[in-house]
């Protein structure tokens, strides 16, 4: 009797157990939604969605493309309450809005975490171990440079990396001039002065630690610190001077477009430009163009310094999940679909061939026909990064804005260092 | 006046005015007045909660000079574009109204800039101020030529007047083609035949009777020109330093860079009450007039 | 007779000079639409090398065109058809019926003129798609459409309206004539060339809005020219001429429209002084 009761307990506990894992096994279907701010490739957008569609196929994605407005149409999708499940948005944003997106260390199985190398810190606020975004891609930043020039001038075996200190620099580029050839271009866009010379820059390791970068944010808004008297933005305005004395725009250092400037680094009637990897969306328009790089921007004089062999790295964008308009089962389905987007073949595939840009996972087999992006892995595996994001996760949104104007009166001559760095100290006096 | 007694007249009004009226109110006053709320608090866009703050919002921008300043280039900035693109109009239209052989033709083809959309005009301008002119101040030696408008303050507003006068004046031809073809051919006849000079012709038979268009003109340039958008965007960008950030950019830099939704819709009320004033003043002089005619 | 014929020649000319200074930029975008956006960038004056055809059909199917053209026609179809209808249904009161309350909302219709935009586009969506639930749909688009231009074409018919004698009316009246025959059978026939004018103003206004319709219809399959005019702009890189054979495509349509409404417009004239 007993032994019968066992046997049938036993049935019933494996009957039920192969239930729950068939259960398991069949999902409810579910409709989430993606808004992507990586625009100009909707059509391969759908058809990497298609794929993850193919393999979990209980999970129905919509893809809302982004306008030029990237940030108006995405307010405009909370706005309707039709919250995209999944946002792949810029670091700063996704922390402004953090308190509507999900605490992805809390997800049910975090450990696709274990496959992000670096990049993080760009989804944390401080004083919190929440993430809130994995890491979309990557982008290394400092002087692009035409790799055929500098070999025509230096030889074949020169090595960019003996360019540590500014004398080293100036020599460089005076080298260049001397053969003929115009040594930089001052791209004069106010994003471009504002937030990736400036403010990248000033608010980076340069300045000290993160506690450091922090305190310096905090007094400025305060009002109670001086710009001019710190040795890092003189440093920083230095090397800026000495592009801009260079500068084959500075007859009219403001008359420029992005791919004018481009097409003379590509075509080699320019050799260096202090501009990103992300380019390479314009330069593989281009045909016949010249081999190209990254390189380093030194600061200072001493060659010790680890930092003037460093360029500037970040995680410009990463995959939220919502959790304020979308329901549980949608949020659960959203972090699949953000891994997956994050880490899988496929998503690594889009990411990296099509856009062209670094991936900080542990996991990447694409190929990457970037040539920068290439140099900006190469500087991520040798640990040359210069870590920026006090600056653009916890900066203000608008600083190259407001500041990126002033950054080109200066460019243009109209205004001296003092009067920049007080503007500076004004824009941010006057922050709420 | 007619001969409608008071209930024929409501029948009027509510069959024809009302649809109208109704459609108008729900699709634009009532989110305005929604917009003017939020003009009080504090939003980030998101959010159920709004935290009220009063009138902060209206003392933050009224102690701001860069908003007085933004708002008195927008005024310099219409002031040139109402005056330009009015007169490039005027002459378009009495050109193509006159005997001119393949009039439609021109006309079809000086309309095009219209139908193209602003935003992508403004950047094949952009190429043309900063590749083209140059170009051909270099290649001539003109020294004012050779840099480009677009980074000079004073040339970049320049600048910004003329494609947007290049691209109203098309838009108002149309109103002085309307009106020019509306002279009766019998008056023109008449004062030639009593011996008026073309001159003559134009400025005492012609222009009178074209007032009306002239005033609808006038109106619709003034309210474009305060809420110009996309041209400043992608032309100059606010750019070189600030200098051509009209107030419409301003506004939405604001909301959506800044994520001061608040402040921008104070910004955008106190434009609103501006513009309104100006154009409103504007209708009950012309019907005024109207009615001396 | 000589000088009538010198006259004729300098107008003939300066129209040249005129047409050239508007197409010029055009002749620009059609040009290098058929170069790669390389070459555009790196010499955008110069006529093309070799003919890039391929911009075409990459715009055409990025696009998604045939979609896009499809929601841009309806939406500038039934937007300017209410519109007219309504606008100058409105008008008509506007400029006979001597009211206080109609003239109150008459100026504060055109005081609603001057309300920026940006003041109300986040109301809009926040009072249509989420109280009304209206998402994804080209239907709030055509309602908020017709109210935002409600005001300009009261405004425009308006205008014409009163230079149309009183006397019509009331000789049509005392013939027994109501209001609602006496509107659609004579005056309505009267108004076609600012009724033209009125149409190729919105449809224009329409045809290129992007604002708008990006805060209502978010999948791609809802887009309509001007918002797929974009696919061709990443953050931080445009692909120029993909982008100008777009351009030349979705411009098309409207420069037919045009044509078509001119002789419309001419016909109306003649007409109207045939009568008079």
């Amino acid at each position: 009797m007993m032994r019968k009761l066992t046997a049938m307990i036993l049935a019933l506990a494996m009957l039920l157990s192969v239930t729950a894992a068939f259960a398991e096994e069949t999902h409810e279907p579910v409709t989430i939604s993606y808004y992507s701010t990586q625009a100009g490739v909707d059509d391969e957008t759908v058809a990497t969605l298609a794929k993850f569609m193919e393999q979990y196929p209980w999970i129905t994605v919509n893809y809302y493309p982004c306008g030029d407005d990237q940030l108006a149409a995405w307010l405009a999708l909370y706005s309707a309450n039709t919250a995209p499940t999944v946002s792949l948005l810029d670091c700063g944003q996704i922390l402004n809005y953090s308190d509507y997106l999900m605490d992805l260390t809390q997800a049910e199985d975090p450990s696709f975490f274990d496959h992000v190398l670096s990049g993080v810190e760009f989804f944390q606020k401080e004083g919190s171990d929440a993430i809130y975004g994995i890491p979309g891609s990557y982008q290394g930043f400092s002087l692009l440079y035409n790799k055929t020039i500098v070999k025509k001038v230096f030889g074949e075996d020169f090595d960019v990396d003996t360019v540590n200190t500014v004398d080293k620099l100036v020599e460089f580029l005076d080298k260049i001039e001397a053969e003929g050839i115009p040594s930089t271009v001052v791209f004069s866009a106010d994003w471009a002065l504002g937030a990736h010379y400036l403010g990248c820059q000033l608010f980076s390791e340069w300045l000290g630690d993160k506690a450091t970068q922090r305190k310096v944010l905090a007094d400025l808004k305060d009002g109670n610190y001086s710009l001019i008297e710190n040795e890092h933005f003189n440093n920083l305005m230095d090397v800026f001077d000495i592009l801009k004395e260079r500068n084959i725009n500075k007859a009219d250092p403001l008359a420029d477009t992005q791919e004018g400037d481009l097409e003379m680094l590509a075509h080699g009637k320019v050799a260096t430009m202090f501009q990103g990897d992300w380019n390479w969306l314009v330069l593989r328009t281009f045909e016949n163009r010249d081999e190209l790089g990254i390189m380093h921007l030194p600061l200072t004089n001493d060659p010790e310094d680890a930092r003037n062999s460093m360029i500037l790295g970040s995680c410009p964008k990463g995959y939220a999940v919502d959790t304020y308009q979308n329901t549980p089962e949608q949020q659960a389905a959203g972090v699949l679909l953000a891994q997956w987007l994050a880490l899988s073949p496929e998503g690594e595939d889009f990411m990296v061939r099509l856009i062209g840009s670094t991936l900080p996972f542990d996991n990447v087999t694409a190929v990457n026909e970037n040539p920068l992006a290439v140099s900006t892995q190469d500087y991520l595996n040798k640990g040359r990064i210069l870590d920026c994001s006090t600056y653009l996760c916890e900066g203000p949104t608008d600083f190259w804005l407001m500041v990126g104007p002033f950054m080109q009166a200066y460019l243009a001559g109209q205004m001296d260092r003092a009067t920049l760095a007080s503007e500076i100290q004004d824009y941010f006096a006057d922050l709420d | 006046m007619l001969t409608r007694r008071g209930w024929d007249t409501w029948k009027l009004i509510l069959l024809f005015f009302c649809p109208a009226l109704f459609v108008w109110l729900t699709a634009m006053v009532i989110p305005f007045l929604y917009g003017i709320f939020i003009s009080f608090t504090k939003w980030d866009g998101i959010s159920t909660e709004y935290t009220m703050v009063g009138v902060a919002n209206y003392t933050k921008v009224f102690g701001t000079s860069k908003f007085w300043l933004s708002l008195q280039r927008t005024g310099i900035y219409t002031i040139g574009t109402v005056a330009l693109s009015n007169l490039l109009g005027l002459i378009l239209g009495l050109l193509l109204t006159s005997s001119l052989k393949g009039r439609n033709i021109f006309r079809t083809a000086i309309y095009v800039p219209n139908v193209v959309g602003g935003v992508a005009m403004g950047y094949i301008w952009q190429y043309i101020f900063i590749y083209g002119f140059t170009k051909i101040g270099q290649s001539l030696g003109i020294s004012w030529l050779s840099t480009s408008m677009l980074s000079d303050p004073t040339g970049a507003m320049v600048a910004l007047i003329l494609v947007s006068s290049w691209q109203l004046s098309a838009y108002l031809m149309i109103i002085y083609v309307a009106g020019f073809t509306n002279v009766p051919g019998e008056l023109v006849e008449a004062a030639r035949v009593d011996g008026a000079t073309a001159w003559g012709v134009f400025w005492h038979v012609r222009m009178p009777m074209i007032r009306p268009s002239i005033t609808i003109c006038l109106f619709l340039a003034i309210v474009r020109s305060f809420m110009v958008f996309d041209v400043n965007l992608s032309l100059t960008d606010g750019g070189p330093f600030n200098s051509t950030e009209l107030i419409a950019l301003r506004i939405y830099n604001t909301a959506f860079v800044s994520l001061k939704f608040g402040n921008a819709q104070a910004q955008a009320v106190i434009l609103f009450v501006i513009v309104a004033i100006i154009s409103v003043l504007q209708a009950y002089f012309t019907q005024k007039k109207e009615v001396q005619l | 007779m000589v000088e009538r014929k010198s006259l004729k020649y300098w107008l003939l000319a300066l129209a040249l000079v005129m047409t050239v200074f508007y197409l010029f930029p055009l002749v620009l975008v059609g040009m290098n639409s058929v170069k790669t956006t390389g070459e555009f960038t790196t010499n955008p004056f110069s006529l093309p090398t070799r003919l890039v055809t391929e911009n075409y059909p990459q715009a055409f199917s990025q696009m998604h065109f045939l979609s896009a053209l499809g929601n841009t026609l309806i939406l500038t179809v039934s937007i300017c058809v209410l519109v007219a209808v309504l606008g100058s249904m409105a008008a008509y009161v506007v400029s006979r019926v001597k009211s206080r309350f109609v003239s109150f909302f008459y100026y504060l219709m055109i005081a609603s003129m001057c309300a920026p935009f940006q003041a109300f586009m986040i109301p809009l969506v926040k009072l249509y798609a989420a109280q009304l639930g209206f998402t994804n749909s080209l239907i709030p688009v055509i309602y908020i459409a017709v109210g935002l231009n409600m005001a300009f074409s009261t405004f425009l018919v308006r205008g014409f309206l009163n230079s149309i004698p009183m006397e019509i009316d009331q000789a049509a009246m005392i013939d027994g004539c109501g209001s609602v025959r006496l509107f659609f059978k004579i005056i309505l026939p009267m108004l076609t060339p600012i009724e033209v004018t009125l149409l190729v103003f919105i449809a224009m206004g329409i045809w290129n809005d992007y604002l708008l319709s990006s805060l209502f219809l978010q999948t791609q399959d809802m887009r309509t020219l001007p918002m797929m005019i974009r696919v061709f702009c990443a953050q931080y890189s445009t692909d120029y001429s993909p982008m100008m054979a777009g351009l030349v495509m979705s411009i098309a349509p409207m420069l037919i429209f045009y044509l078509v409404c001119q002789k419309q417009i001419l016909a109306g004239v003649v007409q109207g002084s045939v009568k008079g």
